[in-house]
């Protein structure tokens, strides 16, 4: 999955979490609960380009984006970044480089500071203009993301969700970063307002040349912003692709259901459409994987459970592979190998 | 004819807030029919949530009604005492909402929370509080319930919980279900099971659905009917299909046009510039002129009332007749913008 121009990429990247477990519960032997949020994620970004990231909640997406950012070490893998492996310590110029942009930009704001003061703390911390030049740079901030000058001097919750969020990609853009993640940032905001953040994210990135990568889950807002699509399923990257091919022809049967899923406006009267119809009459064959894994200690295909499509093959968990009939589509289901010969029902 | 199982009519919310008084819900009425589907849509801070939980009594302090009037199977219920009215209403309908995981106890095996009502209030043995609530898992489509009774709520997945309220939504045999957003925390895989159980509670069991969100597109998928919020009042109702294919108010038609659309990418999403009314202060004219791209002098003045507009179909706006040049009156402007930014 290598091509010359890429900015940032992961790989083999893994982020787990161990539960808490008390005296009592150790005494008895109970061992630690794994919670592998992240589990082995290739991808790459490439210069300019935004990158979708989907899936359903809890599958892995804000722990991901939070490691990239290096809010948290990774458990196994690499981050490189511009070339070079980013180490577990990184210097400045690397932490500004990436930055993140919350789903909720209440709690990622200091309620207590204005707008003016956040901003020139980071302005000064990072040594980004000199000091007489500020102020300066906070009213141009403010310009940037559209807000009026006076939004300096209040305080988060004088703020509108969409202002806010404005205020928190300020805060991000503050830093002058190359990559920008932006985690559900428009999840929280009504449609018209979301609307405005997502021309808003797309004329940033083409006047300061940003590459980012838009989480969300919601299919709809993704397939505006992204020029490829990542999708996510239980701390793995299942499928990714131009995001237009990736939505009019899903491969990966994850994708498909999701894609299906999506809610459409019902505009003529009709029965609504089926979802994850299929899937019981595959009982026999999921009994035979689980049959299988047990036998050999394999880690099955992680969507084997829910899977209309899955085969006895599903028992061992497949390798995010080109697709052959698209050198710029990647997935991890057994039938991609097949796909060239439309094997895939 | 048969009355409406519930019709809300003229009613009036208010917040007093350290700044004055906050005139949140401003003369709403609506009516659902026996095992009618009805979506209610509108901008957040609209006043949907507080209708539907002035309808259960069970609004936010402070918030309280100021007047209005709710009629059960065509019987004015509000002059009943207190407590009657809380049962009638409690008999009639019960709620879901948003946040799954804060509405049940986490402490509380999920079954158990199922059997509650029946146990205490229907006066069933334990066992057979157990069966039913087994029953509506079951019917909710939990596959294994059995073993699901036993379970914690942190113990399921979001979509699992989210049919869990519904179980207990329908423990007490309600003939209308109100759900204020009961998707938008799900992912749209597990969305889809959800919204496919309420439908089928409907056609199989004639459970009536009021169902709040602000998302179009799930409501275009469950609903037969439409209601439109904007600052506090109902701005448009109607026939569902008709209402999204051929929008009769302003607000309907621009939220419209700026819903993303799953299956084509467009170059730029199309906003609503500006922002609603503060409630708190007196609202002159039509709420929405400020937003309108249709507004003209007169807009500003008085405003409008909820009027005829077609066939079952109300709006509050004063240029409806001008309605089916809408959208070619937008597209004119953007492409004048078009040419003078060039
Ligand atoms: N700090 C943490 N400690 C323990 N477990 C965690 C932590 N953060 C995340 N997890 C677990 O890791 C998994 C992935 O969580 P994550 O928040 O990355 O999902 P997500 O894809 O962003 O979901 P959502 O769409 O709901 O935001 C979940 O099972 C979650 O419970
Ligand atoms: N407990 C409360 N205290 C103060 N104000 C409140 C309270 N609950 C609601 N409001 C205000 O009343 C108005 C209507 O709120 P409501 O929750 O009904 O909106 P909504 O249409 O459900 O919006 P959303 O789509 O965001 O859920 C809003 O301006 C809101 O800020
Ligand atoms: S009444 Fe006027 S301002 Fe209000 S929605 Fe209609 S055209 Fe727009
Ligand atoms: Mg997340
Ligand atoms: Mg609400």
């Amino acid at each position: 999955m290598t091509t010359g121009n890429e900015i940032l990429s992961v790989h083999g990247l893994a982020r787990h979490f161990t539960a808490h477990v008390s005296v009592v519960e150790r005494l008895f032997g109970t061992k630690p609960a794994v919670s592998r949020a992240v589990d082995g994620v290739d991808l790459v970004l490439r210069k300019g380009e935004t990158l979708g990231l989907v899936g359903e909640s809890g599958c892995g997406k804000s722990t991901l984006a939070r490691t990239i950012v290096g809010l948290y070490q990774p458990s196994a893998g690499e981050i490189r970044y511009d070339g070079k492996a980013l180490p577990a310590k990184r210097t400045r110029a690397q932490q500004r480089a990436i930055q993140m942009v919350f789903q909720d930009p209440y709690s990622s704001l200091n309620p207590r500071m204005t707008v003016e003061q956040m901003l020139s703390e980071l302005l000064r911390f990072h040594n980004l203009v000199p000091r007489n030049r500020v102020h300066e740079r906070t009213r141009e901030l403010m310009h940037l993301v559209g807000l009026p000058e006076r939004a300096l001097g209040q305080r988060p919750r004088q703020f509108s969700g969409g202002q806010r969020q404005r205020v928190g990609i300020a805060r991000a853009l503050a830093l002058e970063p190359s990559v920008l993640l932006a985690d559900e940032p428009v999840s929280a905001l009504d449609v018209s307002v979301q609307a405005t953040i997502i021309n808003l994210l797309a004329e940033l990135k083409e006047t300061l040349n940003l590459s980012m990568i838009f989480v969300s889950h919601n299919m709809a807002v993704v397939r505006q912003v992204g020029d490829r699509t990542a999708v996510m399923y239980s701390g793995r990257i299942v499928e990714t692709g131009n995001t237009d091919t990736l939505f009019d022809d899903p491969v990966h049967p994850y994708t498909r259901l999701l894609i299906g899923s999506v809610p459409r406006l019902v505009t003529v009267e009709g029965p609504a459409r089926a979802s994850e119809g299929a899937s019981e009459d595959r009982a026999a064959v999921r009994a035979e994987v689980a049959r299988a894994v047990a036998r050999d200690g394999t880690q099955a295909c992680r969507f084997a459970d829910r899977c209309p499509s899955v085969v006895a093959g599903c028992a061992v968990e497949p390798a995010l592979l080109a697709d052959p009939g698209d050198p710029n589509r990647w997935a991890a289901c057994v039938h991609v190998a097949h796909r060239s010969e439309g094997a895939i029902r | 004819m048969t009355p409406p199982l519930l019709e809300v009519r003229d009613l009036h919310v208010d917040i007093p807030m350290p700044y004055g008084r906050l005139h949140a819900v401003r003369g709403v009425s609506l009516s659902v029919d026996i095992a009618e589907s009805v979506g209610l849509v509108g901008e957040s801070g609209s006043g949907k949530s507080l209708t539907l939980r002035a309808l259960l009594g069970l609004l936010p302090r402070p918030a309280r009604i100021v007047s209005g009037t709710i009629l059960i199977d065509g019987e004015d219920v509000t002059g009943l005492s207190a407590k009657q009215l809380k049962r009638r209403l409690t008999d009639t309908m019960s709620m879901i909402f948003q946040d799954s995981l804060t509405a049940l106890n986490p402490v509380m095996r999920v079954g158990d929370q199922i059997a509650e009502v029946p146990l205490r209030k229907l006066g069933k043995s334990r066992s057979e509080a157990k069966a039913i609530a087994v029953g509506l898992m079951r019917e909710v489509g939990i596959a294994d319930p059995e073993r699901r009774y036993q379970l914690y709520p942190h113990e399921l997945s979001g979509g699992m919980r989210q049919r869990i309220c519904i179980a207990i939504a329908l423990s007490t045999k309600p003939r209308l279900i109100l759900a204020d957003e009961p998707t938008t925390a799900l992912d749209v895989t597990i969305q889809a099971q959800v919204l496919g159980v309420l439908r089928q509670l409907k056609q199989e069991e004639q459970v009536g659905l009021l169902l709040v969100s602000h998302d179009l597109a799930v409501v275009s998928q469950t609903c037969s009917r439409l209601y439109v919020m904007y600052a506090g009042k109902v701005v448009e109702s109607g026939d569902l299909v008709d209402l999204v294919t051929a929008p009769r108010h302003p607000y309907t038609f621009s939220l419209l046009r700026s819903v993303p659309d799953p299956d084509k990418r467009v170059a730029r999403l199309l906003t609503i510039d500006g922002r609603p009314p503060d409630l708190t202060d007196p609202v002159t004219g039509c709420s929405f002129a400020p937003r309108c791209p249709f507004a003209e002098d007169a807009c500003r003045e008085a405003e409008p009332e909820l009027a005829p507009a077609g066939s079952a179909r109300l709006s509050a706006c004063r240029r409806v007749d001008t309605a089916q040049r809408w959208t070619a009156m937008v597209e004119q402007e953007v492409s004048q913008e078009a040419v003078s930014r060039q």
